[in-house]
């Protein structure tokens, strides 16, 4: 379904240009889940807003293909990418709060891609959105319907933002750290609801993170990304099990786990000097 | 840590937000205490009083009852997003120095910029970096920053609060890894706000676990992990990874 390949983005408003991806390469197929994983830096967000054709004009994709359902991204016009956005490709963020229009409710955001890409009367769409809502598990939509952002916890918040990058059936959808300002129970919480919407959609998910621990509870397949390149890729048993580069086992080693203290190794060996 | 000497003691703490007309609750009765040299972890979900604790233990929230004792003197605080949390117009050598003008004990700029150095030194950051604006620091170099503007006047009670949750794993880290050593050197005590548990796990000597305002279940971290038995905790351990 997407099929990118020798990817490199460079931005050229520094001297010399800084190559922020190299030689990106990936292919996914329909209803699979793919993570990136990497610090930040490694190129991860760049490689996802090319994908939305979203990057910003110092940014320049210097070689490389991106195909998606037999269709070339690069040579896209401004009209087609909107024509593809919210519709056939989507994309939800790290912070839901900055995400959101502050001004507009809840309902008139859940309902912006079928505005813009179906002919959907207006009561058609409402309840459509209405569906959507409880479908992420969001309580009372119709009350929320007329909720303003910020009268929403986060974890509201992020499943409006998956709501409304689901309602007009995507089928593939980026999803950029969207569990990383989230508590534990929340986090578990989206990530099943969107392994779910994976089943019953069909949509694929390209999913970025900075946690393996995420990344291995729904990713069939990981990429690690370091300084902009690929470093080691494969199915996420293996690459976690048997990581074979260093930078992989230092991120997996990096991860704060209940295998060992911190504090009580240090105190130990204080102790025993 | 031979004898058990408190820093700081909580007592039937109850606090809130609002006015007598309306009032929203959002402690209840929390009673605990921080040894000198004790980790103290405090784990719970967004919402749950954690940040309210904090602010009522620095008198930012006033106490509707009970009370807070401090035995040091100037707790300190971390913040989670240390970019909100320097002043964007200032450079880092300026922002680090500014405890020392506001504090009581003057003392000549050498001595200030002399003691701005050492504290640099002794969290790592490089002494080019004090030139800089915050916008050109990486996040960890930013709470680097921050944990030093946090000691600089001598602090020995340290109120972390979310202090790694906005950084990768590798940063998060040697972060984590600074504060255990500064800890060690200063003698310090830290309260330390987390939701991620391995982190806490990781981390501190005694556990509380907050729910909604209350803290319903608290002891040493490995009997936490290892036989939670309030239905909260469980719960919470259930759901991380």
């Amino acid at each position: 379904m997407l099929e990118i390949q020798g990817l490199s983005i460079e931005f050229q408003d520094v001297n010399p240009p800084f190559l922020a991806v190299q030689d990106f390469f990936l292919s996914m197929n329909s209803g699979e889940i793919v993570g990136i994983v990497g610090e930040s830096g490694s190129g991860k967000t760049m490689t996802s807003l090319a994908l939305m054709g979203l990057l910003k004009r110092q940014a320049k994709i210097t070689s490389g293909s991106m195909m998606f359902l037999g269709e070339d991204l690069l040579s896209k016009s401004q009209k087609e990418w909107q024509a593809l956005r919210g519709k056939e490709i989507s994309m939800i963020f790290q912070e839901p709060m900055t995400s959101l229009n502050p001004v507009l409710t809840i309902g008139r955001q859940m309902e912006e891609s079928l505005r813009l890409h179906t002919k959907m009367e207006a009561k058609e769409r409402k309840k459509k959105a209405l569906d959507m809502m409880s479908q992420v598990g969001l309580a009372q939509p119709e009350k929320l319907y007329r909720c303003y952002p910020h009268q929403l916890s986060g974890g509201m918040r992020q499943r409006v933002m998956i709501g409304s990058a689901l309602i007009g059936n995507p089928k593939l959808m980026i999803a950029d750290e969207p569990t990383t300002a989230l508590d534990v129970t929340i986090q578990a919480q989206i990530l099943s609801l969107l392994k779910k919407m994976n089943q019953e959609h069909g949509t694929a998910i390209l999913f970025i993170s900075h946690d393996l621990r995420v990344i291995q509870s729904i990713c069939s397949r990981v990429v690690v990304m370091y300084q902009g390149k690929i470093v080691e890729s494969g199915p996420v048993q293996t690459v976690l099990r048997s990581p074979q580069q260093a930078y992989t086992k230092k991120l997996l080693s990096a991860i704060p786990n209940r295998a060992y203290s911190l504090r009580r190794d240090r105190k130990e060996r204080i102790e025993s000097c | 840590m031979l004898k058990e000497e408190p820093v700081l003691e909580v007592q039937h703490l109850c606090a809130g937000y609002g006015n007598r007309r309306k009032y929203r609750q959002v402690l209840f009765d929390v009673d605990f205490c921080l040894n000198r040299g004790e980790i103290l972890g405090l784990v719970g979900e967004s919402g749950c009083g954690k940040s309210t604790l904090s602010k009522t233990i620095l008198g930012f929230v006033p106490a509707k009852s009970g009370r807070v004792v401090h035995h040091t003197s100037r707790p300190q605080m971390i913040f989670q997003d240390p970019f909100s949390s320097l002043n964007p117009g200032k450079k880092v050598g300026w922002i680090l120095e500014e405890p020392l003008r506001m504090q009581k004990e003057k003392m000549s700029a050498s001595e200030r910029k002399e003691r701005v150095e050492a504290f640099a030194e002794r969290v790592g950051l490089d002494r080019e970096l004090l030139a800089r604006y915050p916008r050109d620091l990486s996040g960890g170099q930013r709470q680097r920053v921050s944990i030093a503007i946090s000691l600089i006047q001598g602090s020995s009670l340290i109120l972390a609060d979310e202090p790694v949750s906005a950084l990768d794993v590798t940063i998060q880290r040697q972060i984590m890894e600074l504060m255990l050593k500064l800890q060690e050197e200063l003698n310090l005590s830290y309260l330390f706000i987390s939701h991620d548990l391995d982190v806490i796990y990781q981390m501190c000597d005694r556990v509380m676990v907050m729910e909604k305002g209350r803290i319903v279940e608290s002891g040493p971290a490995e009997q936490i992990f290892r036989e939670p038995q309030h239905p909260y905790t469980k719960i919470l351990l259930e759901s991380s990874f």
